[in-house]
Formats: C-alpha cells, structure tokens, sequence
C-alpha cells in the first residue's frame, strides 16, 4: 500500500515539474517578445505557415546569371536579360539541370584552355550564363550538395558558364577570381540544351552583334549591342516616402533590428523627420529617413574575424533579412523579385557585401545613390543593411511601343562626357593608359571609352525629384564600376554612379 | 567590220560600266564602312552594315548585288566566244539619314542575304541633295566552310577519363 502511494506521489511530482518547466518557457516567451498577457495566442506559437516560407527569397531566387549571350549559326547573336530566370531553370530549357549533370558526372576530366580557345569554341552555336557577382564554384556545388572531384579544384569562381555545338561533350567555364578558363568533359550532350535555347531565343528575342563589328575596333569586353531597339517602357509615378500605413509596419521594423525589443535602445526623433534608434553607446544603430532610405549598423561582435560559414551562408541571413524587411521595402502585395548584384568578401575583415537589384514589371530599376539593397554580413550576423523604401504601379509599365536610338549613337553622342568622368574614376591610381596623349585626338577618346565599355542595356532609372521611375538606357564600364543614365526616348545624360566610390565606404 | 565594232564596244562598256559602278566619285574622307571588314568574306545569311560618319552629314546607303550573265557573240572571223555582262541590282536603298553631331554611326540590318558578291556603297548628299561623293566596299558572302574543331577527341571517353581522374585524385593535379 504505502509502495504504491509513494509511486502515485513521484508520478504527481514528475507531472508538476514538466508543467512547471513548459511554465518557464511561456514565460520567458512573454519576456523577450514583449508581448502582453491578454495579446497572447496560440497562434504566436505555431511555425511559420506556408505562406511565410514562400515569401522568403531564396538563394536559388537570386542566384541567376546576369544575363545569357546566345551565338547563332549566322554569325548573329542575342542577348537573354529580363527572361534569363526561363532559361537559366525553365520548364523547357534549363542550363542550370546541365550544369548540375556536368558537374555530379562520375566520369569528368577538367582541363585549363585558353581565352583564344574559348572565345573560338564560342563561336559555333553556344550559349554564355554570365555571372556579374562574386560565384565561389566550389562552395557553390556544395550548396547544391555536388561533391566534386579533386580535379576541380583548379576552379576557384563561376564567371561564365558556356555550352558549345563546337564540342557538345564539354562544357565551358571563365574562373573570373583566376581569370582562367576551362572546360569539363563529361558524358553530358549539349545538342538538345542547344537546339531548345536557340530555337527559343530566336523567336523571341532582338538581334544582337558585338560593340567591335559597330566601331571597328578590337575589344577585350565581348559586349552585345542591338542592331536597333524597339522598346514600350512608359514613365511610372513611384514614392518612396512613408505613409502612415508604412510607418507603423516601420516600429515593427526597427524593433526587429535589435533582437526583438527596445530594451537600452533610445529613440531619436530629429525635426527633419529623420528617426535614430541607438543601442547602448551607439553599438548598434538604425536611421530611418524621409526620403525612404533605412540604415542599419552594428559593430561587428568577434571584431570581423569569423566569416560565420562562408558565401552561402551569409547570403542566406542577407536574404533572410531582406524578406523580413520586405514591408519596408515595397509594397507588401506586390511581387517582391530582388536579383544579386554584387557579391564580393569585405575589405579588412571575414564577410561578406550583398547588393541586390529590384524589378518592375520584369525591367530592372536603377537608382542614382547605387543598389537599392545592401547587405553587409560578418560572423553570421547582418553588420550592415540598406535599403530604399519604393512602391509604383507595375501594371502601367508598358504602352505603345516605339523604335529609339541605337546604342552605338547614344555612346556616339556622349563619348566626350563618358571620357571625362571615366579619367577622374581613374586618376586614383586604377588607370589603365595615359590618356595624356589623347587629349588633341577626338578617334583616341572614342576607341578609349569603347574599350572600357562592359554593357549596355535598358531599365528604368528611379529619378527622387521627379519622383518617378524613367526609362533610359544605362551605359556601364570598367566591370560595371561606373554607370551612365541616358533617357531612352531623347538620349540625355540623366545621371551617373561611380560605384569605386560607394563600394569603398 | 561592223561586227567587231560591236565586239568592241561591248567589251568596252562591260568593263567601264563596273569600274564606274565600283570606282564612281571620289570616296568621303569623313565616312568609314566599319561593317562590312574589308577583305573578309561574310558566312551568314544577315548582314550588318555599319557606318561611321565624322561630321554632320546626310548620307543615303545602297546595296548592290553583283548579276552576272554569259553572252554570245560571233566573231567577224565566225567564231563564237562568251562574254560576260555584269550588272549591279538594288538589293537595298536607305531614306536619307542626317547626323548633325561630329560623330554617329549608320547602322541597318539586312536578313536573307543570299551568297554573291556586294557593293556597300555610301552616297554623300549635299544640301541639293546631289551625290558629292561616294564611299564603297565589296564583299563577299560565302557559303560557311566547316570549322576545324578546337578540341581533339582524344579526352573524351569513359575509360581514358576514368584513368585521369583516378591519377589526379592520386598524384594531385
């Protein structure tokens, strides 16, 4: 009797102490969340829905080549840019499936070629998934959960991907980090990859020829320009100020920026209307401005010292906080497609910079002040974060279409300003001639701001006076380090960036 | 007699007629045909012509298509011999183009471009709209030879691969 009462009196104990313990964790629940009593439910508790989880980016969201060069068999080219997600991973063609089958074959054999062999294999029928941003290739395939082979290693970063008809067993790779090229023999045809891209891309994309066939003139860049341009993007109103709706998402905000509550952070209100919240002595700070803009900083807890798991892992807390911030971003119903921009480790320390891009109706918009989106990540935590707040009408992007100026005439055209602003880019020691001797010499000038030419394409410049998102074509050089704005319909020069300078802050 | 003044002057206006066609007025110093290259065959079915002008300038392009035929003439002497006609037909003429800055280009896209050989000729109007000058380049368009291959053979295949890759793992690279 009394062996049983004294069970029956441990099993009302053990039952005590787990109510006691879940207890504790509601409690501490209520204490870090700040989250009052009588606001509690359940629901607080569940895990995040399905809907959520869709609403986070994902690295495979933003991992897209920057474009898609597509070689015809008449000497013709396109260039794939607004709908490269189609074919980077589409339904109906996909080199991203044919770069995984190269790389998890058994048998693969890895040689170096060289720029001559690879610009000549390019030649044929081919296609290049080119890659703007900083790509490690072996931690890539590790994200993918491919183990590649020892002899792989030569690889160090993706900058181009390329499939060929001139050798349909192999496929092609630029190591930008080395500036090296290779290819990889594996038992993997291209011919289907090939045939589905091209026929594609030829029936609904422009025709495209490379700058040197316009100018005369041999360049290093492979840079392809339309032979003319028909284009349909119409002017869109677009704010970036805060509306009462946004401001009080913006308390959400800001809170989640330091760990969920406001304990020890002081809240500055200036009369600009700007918004400071600072955390102790300043370790930790959000500036929250008028005109859209949100900045977030914090000295970095182990002093920069550990990248906290590399490349995958630090875009994939950058995008985590993108999607977090997305409220703030834009308009929360409209369709959120962020695309990496620029991925390179920090200066100084272990981490990594994140610039993203934003889209509107497909087109990519451009701002005055550099990317809308950057994301500084060290030691597994965002140490740095940007962003500009932007909502528009996607439905109006488009209306009646009309033929512009070629791109060859815009460059034409402005050559002297671009000379100009490209000689104060480089008077900092990042020269690549004396351009001295050009001074008395118009054709040297031209041949000069052609050579330093990476890209030309089309998008949308968000212009903050006129509060407006306007087409123009944008001019890039140097790798993209320096960009020109020019208005689509009459060629002014609307604007540039020289990004030597905002990437060096 | 007759006959072979006839002879003659066919062969006369034969070759005149295409050094007039390819020679005409004295080229512009401030154009420069950038595409078509010279003396390079072009291997595609689309041509691309670009033109570089260096002043402010209307210009009118055309492009022209070499037509060769193969006459029959008697000789006073009754001997039959063959004689080639070569004409030039349009096959493409511009609206006129007006830059009025000291450097554009000119630039037109022709598709279907069937094997022969082209005259891209550049035609500098004055305010009369007269030609003052006259900028041209032949070309070619030939059918596309087959393209050496790049790459030998000799790595492709599982066995040869399979021994490399066991040796790299091996040895390192």
């Amino acid at each position: 009797m009394n062996q049983s009462k004294n069970k029956m009196v441990e099993k009302i104990k053990s039952v005590v102490l787990v109510v006691l313990f879940l207890l504790t964790i509601l409690l501490l629940y209520f204490f870090w969340e700040d989250v009052e009593i009588r606001d509690f439910s359940l629901e607080n508790l569940r895990f995040s829905t399905e809907n959520e989880l869709r609403n986070t980016v994902k690295v495979t969201d933003v991992i897209l080549p920057s474009y898609i060069n597509i070689c015809f068999d008449n000497d013709t080219y396109t260039k794939i840019s607004n709908g490269r997600k189609t074919y980077w991973n589409g339904e109906t063609t996909s080199v991203f499936k044919a770069f995984q089958e190269v790389i998890s074959s058994e048998d693969t054999y890895t040689e170096e070629i060289t720029a001559m062999q690879y610009e000549e294999i390019m030649t044929f029928i081919s296609l290049r998934a080119v890659f703007e941003y900083s790509l490690p290739f072996r931690e890539y395939c590790e994200f993918l959960g491919i183990d590649i082979p020892p002899s792989m290693d030569v690889i160090a970063s993706i900058g181009e991907i390329g499939f060929s008809t001139g050798n349909t067993e192999s496929m092609f790779l630029y190591d930008e980090a080395s500036g090296k090229y290779f290819r990889i023999v594996s038992d993997f045809s291209a011919v289907s990859l090939l045939e589905d891209v091209s026929r594609q891309a030829a029936s609904e994309n422009l025709t495209y020829y490379p700058l040197e066939v316009y100018v005369g003139q041999d360049l290093d860049n492979r840079v392809l320009v339309p032979a003319f341009l028909e284009t349909d993007l119409a002017a869109l109103p677009a704010i970036c100020t805060f509306d009462t709706e946004t401001k009080e998402r913006l308390e959400a905000s800001a809170r989640s920026f330091f760990s969920g509550t406001f304990d020890f952070v002081r809240k500055i209100e200036e009369q600009s209307g700007k918004t400071i919240y600072m955390y102790g002595y300043g370790e930790k700070t959000l500036v929250i401005d008028i005109d859209g803009s949100i900045e977030y900083s914090t000295e970095n807890i182990d002093g920069g010292r550990s990248t906290g798991g590399g490349y995958f892992t630090a875009l994939e807390v950058a995008l985590l906080t993108l999607s977090e911030q997305r409220g703030l971003v834009s308009d929360e119903d409209g369709d959120f497609q962020p695309y990496l921009v620029y991925a390179e480790p920090l200066a100084g320390q272990a981490g990594y910079r994140f610039e993203f891009g934003l889209s509107a109706g497909g087109e990519k918009i451009y701002f005055e002040s550099g990317s809308p989106f950057e994301i500084e990540v060290s030691g597994g935590q965002v140490t740095y974060f940007k962003s500009r707040y932007l909502r528009f009408d996607e439905t109006s992007v488009h209306f009646q279409p009309e033929e512009v100026y070629t791109p060859i005439n815009v460059i034409a055209m402005y050559y002297e300003d671009v000379y100009r602003v490209l000689q104060e880019a480089e008077s900092g020691g990042t020269g690549r001639e004396n351009t001295a001797d050009f001074e008395d010499n118009a054709d040297k000038r031209f041949d000069y701001v052609s050579a330093a030419v990476s890209d030309v394409t089309y998008g949308y410049l968000f212009m903050e006076e006129e509060k407006e998102l306007h087409p123009c074509y944008i001019l890039f050089l140097n790798s993209g380090n320096l960009a020109f704005y020019f208005d689509l319909y009459t060629t002014e020069l609307l604007e540039y960036n020289n990004f030597y300078e905002i990437r060096r802050r | 007699m007759k006959k072979a003044i006839v002879f003659i002057l066919l062969i006369m206006i034969t070759v005149l007629g295409t050094a007039s066609i390819a020679f005409g007025a004295e080229a512009d110093p401030n154009i420069t045909i950038v595409n078509p290259v010279a003396d390079t065959p072009v291997n595609s079915t689309s041509l691309l012509i670009s033109v570089k002008i260096m002043k402010p300038e209307t210009i009118k392009v055309s492009v022209l298509k070499e037509n060769v035929t193969v006459q029959a003439i008697t000789a006073p002497d009754g001997t039959v011999s063959e004689s080639r006609v070569t004409t030039w037909n349009s096959v493409f003429t511009s609206d006129k183009f007006t830059t009025t800055s000291n450097l554009s280009f000119y630039t037109k896209k022709l598709e279907n471009i069937t094997l022969g050989n082209y005259i891209v000729r550049v035609d500098t109007l004055n305010a009369e709209n007269k030609v003052i000058y006259q900028t041209s380049r032949s070309v070619a368009v030939e059918e596309k030879k087959d393209e050496a291959e790049v790459f030998s053979d000799e790595n492709n295949g599982g066995v040869n691969n399979f021994l490399q890759s066991l040796l790299k793992s091996i040895f390192g690279n």
